[in-house]
């Protein structure tokens, strides 16, 4: 019987419904050939690696950020989680002389305790999720200035009280933004490991499917069985730590304790996240997506700044995108659900 | 008489779905005209059109001869339709008081001051309540909403609806959240109100209701009218006016097969409850539930009902109680621990409780048992739409395959997902919360069938306040009122007369205390 009404029942062919699954990879794909013809050297495996690195510590910061969203809201402290590895690290390594695993252990401790202060917020405490995660965000923001004293910490500086630090960024933990294997940087196959890890997580794994059932209706969810407030809570700790984790990527790179690093890093994420729900039509937070996301919004700053365009402008760049995303999963979805409302 | 609405050829499709093929009817003034139709035959989208909500592909609406569009809502209001819906959240604000949605019209009229006066608002207020009898205290009326019944939230509706003079009213299933004492009074305005003039369009899935309310009933099937019955009154009251039989073979192109079966005796005892207490205020009692026959707790809204099914489950806590199960403790924290022990729960509201929206078919029916539709922490997804597809086919599902999204079914359809979610796992104890709400009679014999094939493995308890349904699928009937047990019989020694004097009517607070009183008082007997 199933089979029988199955057959010849396809939905017609619309051009809104094509955009709306197709239209960021198109896009994308566009900008991409316009962009190779017309800047020498743009289509080169060097180029399509450094669009990668540049986008990497957001792109992972965001795929946390995806896991939130999908069982509650967009996880907002993950920049200032990002800054606060830098800063952990810098304290450990550059104030304290210890090793670079020590760093990293470090910073992701802080990072996990941040997730977890997140989701007990959120999970046992009943804060909305944004506002919570708003306020740890500030709060994360304080305490890294606070740990260094509103300075940058630099190898060689004078703290206030009158001792010189003399530790450095050890060699091993520069090594992860900037030793290469194959010409790649080890922090782009930190970063593709994570995607595909976080992408076979959600859509392969039972896992998954329960952190979208939750997502898309709790109280059912619970209904069938599934521990609710375990996952959820899993979710922002996970979240905190691949902010940690994307901020190594960030002390790595700078290799010294900037008090303000990480902080676009929230905006791009949020950016990456919104931009995966438009993509293939998913309208919903994926791994697939964000990462799409990353590489269209790297994609596209990368052209425009070996085009000439200034570092001020990004910002307004990525905010366009963003929008040009948001409506084609939001406004242009509406018309076809409308379709679809019978 | 004037034919006050006449509907000519309207069609709508959706996509590739034509689901109305040109419906043509007419209502005389001052009548009641009843619409019958299964789900998916097209009655709500008739519905919307004739309230402005979609716009048809063809056809014409007459209002007193004379051809209008209503190219929206506020269209079809202003030419004196008023709708009320099914879900009456659809017409309520839960965040504001009774008090300013009663008012909410005047509120939204731009014609009226810019200033917000909270005593102008109530008195808007008590005159719309008035068009329904009621009697709100101001303690009622600057409650919010939320804090309300679905019943009361439905009376709420109506007066809105009414307060606006309509001529002609639709009420689409009203009485699906009203208690028995609510839909009579429903009906007697509904009357009233019609003997003044107004037209009323009325449909419902419950047969008795158009014996009780209507001279003319239609019959939609597949998006067409297959006939018009009107009732007969040479039997003289019109309780048995319609011919039925005819009416049903229109509505399902088949003859109605009324469900003959024997009444089962029931087997070992599966679920043993003791010294269960539902509300602190409430005796405890205990109660066994045997495998091999459907027991039905028949009991109105707030009951507590719900309450028990849920505390079974380990979703709810209640002030006291012990499980067994096969004669083993029992004492699930969380419905994850029911589950593993094979005691399953369909809760109240398929769209609140149950369904992940915009998920496939398939996904819905595998969720409570990912674990084994995986390999390691991998899923299989050809297993679950192998699984899913074979159930479809058992329960008879309409679906274009496993894969579709579960908005594109009906919702007798979606039920029966939910409810053939249970049946891929091994059932001990199925608890089944409302099951036939918002289904119709096609898809209720299916599950009722479904049902009482379960019993041959499981304790089956269906929890419901349809006296009808009880009588339809029970083997045994307990019937339950302020969390006591107030009868338990089997079905042979179950009397319609008897149900109703052992359930007590639950007056809507909203409603005039006095007559509520009045008419309890000799059903407490």
């Amino acid at each position: 019987m199933t089979a029988q009404v199955s057959v010849g029942e396809r939905a017609a062919f619309s051009v809104t419904d094509f955009f709306v699954r197709y239209g960021v990879v198109l896009v994308g794909l566009l900008v991409a050939i316009v962009f190779s013809v017309v800047i020498p050297g743009f289509a080169t495996v060097d180029n399509a690696v450094s669009i990668l690195q540049t986008q990497a510590v957001a792109a992972i910061a965001a795929l946390g950020m995806t896991l939130t969203a999908i069982v509650g809201d967009l996880d907002l402290s993950v920049g200032a989680v990002a800054g606060l590895s830098v800063t952990v690290a810098a304290v450990v390594m550059i104030r304290f002389a210890l090793t670079g695993p020590t760093a990293i252990v470090a910073c992701l401790i802080a990072g996990a305790v941040v997730g977890c202060v997140n989701a007990i917020l959120i999970v046992w405490l009943s804060v909305p999720p944004l506002l919570a995660t708003l306020g740890t965000m500030f709060t994360v923001q304080g305490l890294k200035r606070w740990l260094v004293d509103g300075q940058t910490l630099i190898t060689g500086m004078t703290l206030p009280d009158g001792t010189r630090v003399e530790g450095r960024f050890t060699d091993d933990f520069a090594a992860i933004d900037g030793t290469q294997v194959l010409g790649i940087p080890l922090s782009v196959y930190l970063f593709v490991l994570i995607a595909v890890l976080a992408w076979v997580f959600l859509e392969r794994t039972r896992y998954g499917r329960v952190f979208y059932a939750v997502g898309g209706n709790a109280e059912a969810a619970r209904l069938a069985g599934a521990r609710v407030r375990r996952y959820q809570f899993t979710a922002y700790a996970i979240s905190g730590v691949l902010a940690a984790i994307a901020g190594i990527i960030l002390a790595s790179r700078l290799r010294q304790g900037d008090v303000t690093a990480g902080d676009s890093a929230l905006l791009d994420a949020v950016a990456m996240t919104l931009v995966g729900y438009a993509v293939l039509g998913a309208k919903k937070p994926n791994a697939l997506g964000t990462v799409i996301g990353a590489v269209f919004i790297g994609l596209i700053l990368q052209g425009l700044t070996q085009l000439g365009l200034p570092y001020y402008t990004q910002d307004l760049i990525k905010g366009l995108v963003l929008i040009f995303a948001l409506l084609m999963s939001f406004s242009l979805r509406r018309r076809r659900r409308r379709f679809a409302a019978h | 008489m004037d034919t006050v609405l006449q509907v000519r050829s309207i069609s709508k499709s959706f996509g590739p779905n034509r689901v109305l093929r040109g419906v043509s009817f007419r209502v005389e003034k001052g009548t009641i005209y009843g619409l019958m139709g299964a789900n998916g035959a097209g009655k709500s989208t008739l519905i919307k059109i004739l309230s402005g909500a979609h716009v048809p592909d063809g056809g014409e609406i007459l209002l007193g001869g004379r051809a209008v569009t209503f190219p929206d809502p506020i269209a079809a209001q202003r030419l004196g339709v008023a709708t009320v819906y099914q879900n009456p959240d659809d017409g309520v604000i839960l965040d504001m008081t009774v008090a300013e949605n009663l008012a909410l019209d005047r509120l939204t009229d731009s014609s009226s001051p810019p200033g917000f006066s909270r005593r102008r608002t109530e008195r808007h207020a008590l005159e719309v309540a008035q068009t329904l009898g009621m009697h709100l205290t101001r303690q009622v009326l600057r409650s919010p909403v939320r804090q309300l019944g679905v019943s009361e939230r439905q009376l709420l509706v109506l007066a809105r609806a009414l307060s606006r003079k309509p001529e002609i009213l639709i009420l689409d299933e009203p009485t699906s959240a009203l208690s028995a004492e609510e839909t009579v009074r429903l009906f007697d305005l509904v009357r009233s109100l019609v003997d003044d003039g107004m037209t009323a369009l009325f449909v419902t899935h419950k047969l008795a209701e158009f014996d009780r309310l209507c001279r003319r009933v239609g019959v939609l099937r597949d998006g067409a009218m297959q006939g018009e019955f009107v009732s007969d009154e040479r039997h003289g009251d019109d309780r048995h006016g319609f011919d039925w039989p005819a009416a049903l073979t229109a509505l399902f192109d088949r003859t109605p097969a009324e469900m003959q079966r024997t009444e089962l005796p029931g087997g070992p005892t599966v679920l043993e409850l003791s010294d269960v207490q539902v509300f602190a205020d409430s005796a405890p009692f205990g109660l066994e539930l045997r495998e091999g026959q459907v027991t039905v707790l028949l009991g109105l809204l707030g009951s507590g009902k719900t309450e028990l099914l849920e505390w079974v489950f380990g979703a709810r806590s209640i002030a006291g109680g012990r499980r067994v199960l096969d004669g083993r403790a029992f004492d699930p924290r969380h419905p994850g621990d029911a589950v593993k022990r094979g005691v399953y729960l369909l809760p109240e509201s398929r769209h609140e409780q149950a369904i992940i929206p915009g998920w496939p078919v398939f996904a819905q029916m595998t969720l409570p048992f990912v674990r084994r539709f995986s390999v390691g922490t991998l899923m299989r997804r050809s297993a679950e739409r192998r699984a899913a597809g074979s159930m479809m086919t058992d329960i008879g599902i309409v679906a274009r395959g496993p894969s579709s999204p579960i908005q594109t079914l009906s919702g007798g359809n979606q039920q029966k997902v939910v409810i053939g979610r249970w049946l891929l796992g091994a059932a001990r104890v199925l608890l089944l919360d409302e099951p036939f709400r918002g289904v119709d009679i096609n898809a209720r014999h299916d599950i009722g069938a479904t049902v009482r094939e379960l019993t041959t493995s499981a304790a089956v308890l269906v929890a419901t306040s349809d006296l009808d349904e009880a009588l339809e699928v029970a083997d045994r009937i307990v019937m339950f009122n302020h969390g006591r047990i107030v009868a338990d019989l089997p079905r042979s020694a179950a009397s319609r007369g008897r149900i109703i004097d052992a359930m007590s009517a639950r007056p809507s607070t909203l409603l005039d205390r006095e007559r509520a009183a009045a008419a309890a008082d000799p059903a407490n007997a």
